[in-house]
């Protein structure tokens, strides 16, 4: 059968590497609401998402494809996350691990996230190479223990693919553990 | 009754300090804090010593030395896991501050644990306020170190957690059934103002003039007008709490001549001036025309007025009264000449008057040019001054839209790649053709093949960053053409869930599974 779509959405604080991750296995052009920023942001990045990205990935021959919908980071667009994370397959939280001074705000949005989402969910550690260290940070910012963690270095295209695979693959478990249970 | 406590006070106008100079009851000492709301610790010398923390007056936590920490007896009490105190605490050394726990860790039961500190703390007063005897000791301002003092002081941001589905909606068939109001709100008139417009029908045919028929008997057929708060007096009766104009008036077309002085009167001017027996009043203040009413300016006991040369009787007190000064200083003879600043006087009607947007004392400022000249008929013309609507920053040319340029066709142009669903293809369109995207609503609303958004060719260079970045659909990637495939897919596969996904066992879930591995393989292929 074909036709199948996943969606994705992808959240976490500002400038963390959600963009960057849409467009690593985006085959169409992102959609990037890109403005740029003005006060203190700019001093951070010359561009910010104010309303969403989106990306999308199609199976060659065949109609499954994938879609990526990125949120804007900042706290004022918080209430998209809530809007759009009971309408997907999966959630994908990118915090940047060097980035220590948006911590405080990632573990609310986590946390806030993690609250009522029906979905599974994955943590992709951003600028960090050690499985340790990421499970230690997303931990720290209110974790459980069942969620996927996956250091990634989303700067890098390959990188960002295998974040996307690992959450696809999570999105699977949760599938298939949610059908034993049926069965 | 023993009324002296032994305990002496000091109090500041800031700090409201207690000394405590010799021993008495437990509950004393917690009655004198209460009625002087006290905030910070009282110490009872006590074996083992007991600790009382107040605000305001208020115990919010009392504890014995020795007993195990709060964070302790909520595990005690199965109120907290350790996950949930190792999340929500934070640790500064020796202290377990707990005064952020619900911030730092939602899954806790806020409630119930507010409520077993306060079984804490009751229990242990209550033991001791009747039995014990005990010198204390306060400190102003000193609070228990677990920081539990937030919990009761500091408001829970109810905003940050309320779910997006539990904010209220509009209800739009309310806001459907609204006619087309005025610019300016409705709400700027103050309920109990009622304008008549009485036009005196025995106009001279030669002036050739249009009749502005301004009353209350303006057909309730018309929705537009009979809502119309300027036009449509909701009491036809009014009370004496009413304000009541009544105003003949005739049309000219005469150019406009600007030149209104305005001022503002406020009710208790009214009532001054509106009384019968003051003539000298009367005549000096009952020549004002009503314009407009602007709660950001004006007060809610205040009106505004054009300054108008003519006997008109301005009253709150009821019609009959304003019948008899009337009828006493011969008032039904005064006639107006009214031309307004586009000199279409003569199209001037009910109906339009019912559109136009009530005047704010910025406008008044702006034209306050408008005069009223005695005509040598012997009745008055009046020039309306021309009319500016201002959205507040200054330039009345700029709309009151906030939303920067960027933003905003930043947004647009999300929604309408998500709308024409890109994942059609997965070839990238050429940037040098753009998608002229026009949020036409026939649109959506028809399939029709002429409804294919426009493509033009365009300049690469000169286009802006932002749209360097998008790709635009084509015209495979229609709504039309999505939502057309959508049909051809079981209904489970677009739930969104994959909960909900994997509950279906029916067939369609096998092929999602399966649809999903070659997802992961594809990607994985891109990996190699």
């Amino acid at each position: 059968m074909s036709g199948q779509t996943f969606k994705i959405l992808v959240t976490g604080p500002y400038a963390a590497g959600k963009t960057s991750m849409i467009q690593s296995v985006s085959q169409t052009q992102v959609v990037s609401t890109d403005v740029i920023t003005s006060g203190e942001e700019s001093e951070v990045k010359s561009h910010t998402t104010v309303a969403m990205d989106f990306g999308t990935y199609q199976v060659a021959g065949d109609d499954t494809r994938m879609l990526l919908f990125g949120t804007p980071g900042q706290a004022r667009f918080r209430f998209m996350t809530n809007i759009m994370k009971g309408d997907v397959d999966i959630v994908a939280f990118v915090v940047d691990a060097e980035a220590t001074a948006t911590h405080a705000v990632a573990g609310v949005e986590l946390r806030a996230l993690l609250r009522d989402l029906r979905v599974p969910a994955v943590i992709a550690v951003n600028r960090c190479d050690d499985a340790d260290a990421a499970r230690q940070l997303a931990r720290s910012l209110g974790a459980l223990d069942g969620e996927a963690v996956v250091p990634c270095q989303l700067i890098d295209p390959d990188s960002g693919r295998e974040v996307v695979v690992e959450i696809l693959l999570t999105l699977l478990t949760a599938m298939e553990s949610t059908k034993a249970e049926v069965a | 009754m023993m009324h002296n406590s032994g305990m002496t006070s000091t109090t500041t106008s800031h700090t409201r300090a207690l000394v405590i100079t010799e021993p008495q009851p437990v509950w004393m000492t917690l009655n004198e804090a209460r009625e002087r709301a006290f905030t910070g610790e009282i110490v009872f010398e006590l074996d083992p010593e007991v600790v009382a923390y107040l605000d305001y007056g208020v115990v919010y936590y009392a504890e014995r030395a020795g007993d195990p920490s709060l964070g302790q007896r909520l595990l005690e009490a199965g109120l907290l896991d350790d996950a949930q105190l190792r999340r929500g605490a934070v640790r500064v050394g020796e202290v377990e501050h707990l005064g952020r726990l619900f911030d730092r860790d939602g899954s806790v039961e806020r409630d119930a644990v507010v409520v077993a500190t306060e079984r804490f703390t009751e229990e242990l007063l209550s033991e001791l306020a009747n039995s014990a005897t005990a010198m204390a000791h306060a400190t102003a301002y000193r609070h228990h170190p677990s920081g539990v003092h937030r919990w009761f002081v500091a408001p829970a941001d109810g905003a940050m957690n309320t779910p997006i589905g539990d904010v209220a909606h509009l209800d739009p068939s309310a806001v459907d059934e609204l006619p087309g109001l005025p610019v300016g709100s409705s709400e700027l008139l103050s309920d109990e103002l009622h304008i008549e417009w009485d036009m005196r029908l025995d106009l001279d045919d030669e002036l050739d003039v249009g009749i502005i028929e301004f009353s209350s008997e303006v057909p309730a057929a018309d929705p537009l007008t009979a809502t119309d708060p300027l036009t449509v007096a909701e009491d036809p009766v009014p009370s004496t709490d009413d304000f009541v104009l009544d105003m003949d008036l005739y049309v000219d077309d005469v150019a406009p001549e600007p030149a209104v002085a305005h001022e503002l009167v406020t009710e208790s001017d009214l009532d001054a001036d509106a009384d019968p027996e003051t003539d000298s009043d009367l005549q000096a203040d009952a020549d004002h025309a009503v314009a407009s009413t602007d709660d950001d300016v004006v007060a809610d006991d205040e009106m505004i007025f054009l300054s108008v040369e003519s006997e008109l009787v301005v009253s709150d007190v009821a019609d009959d009264e304003d019948s008899d000064v009337e009828s006493e200083r011969g008032l039904d003879d005064l006639e107006f000449e009214v031309t307004w600043p586009d000199g279409s006087a003569a199209e001037m009607a009910a109906d339009e008057s019912a559109h136009r947007s009530p005047m704010t004392t910025d406008d008044l400022e702006a034209s306050a040019d408008a005069q009223i000249e005695e005509t040598d008929d012997g009745g008055f013309h009046f020039e309306m001054p021309p009319l500016v609507i201002d959205d507040g920053d200054g330039d009345p040319t700029t709309s009151g839209d906030a939303v920067p340029d960027d933003v905003a066709d930043a947004v647009r142009r999300a929604l309408a790649a998500i709308e024409t669903a890109t994942a059609q293809s997965a070839s990238v369109a050429p940037l040098d053709a753009r998608i002229d995207v026009s949020f036409d609503t026939d649109e959506h609303e028809t399939a029709e093949p002429e409804a294919e958004p426009r493509v033009e060719s365009i300049e690469p260079d000169p286009a802006p960053a932002s749209w360097s970045s998008f790709a635009p659909p084509t015209l495979d990637m229609r709504a039309e053409m999505v939502y057309a495939q959508a049909e051809t897919v079981e209904a489970d596969a677009f739930a969104g869930s994959a909960l909900a996904a994997a509950d279906d066992s029916g067939p369609g879930d096998g092929d999602r599974t399966s649809a999903l591995k070659r997802l992961i393989g594809s990607l994985r292929r891109k990996d190699r």
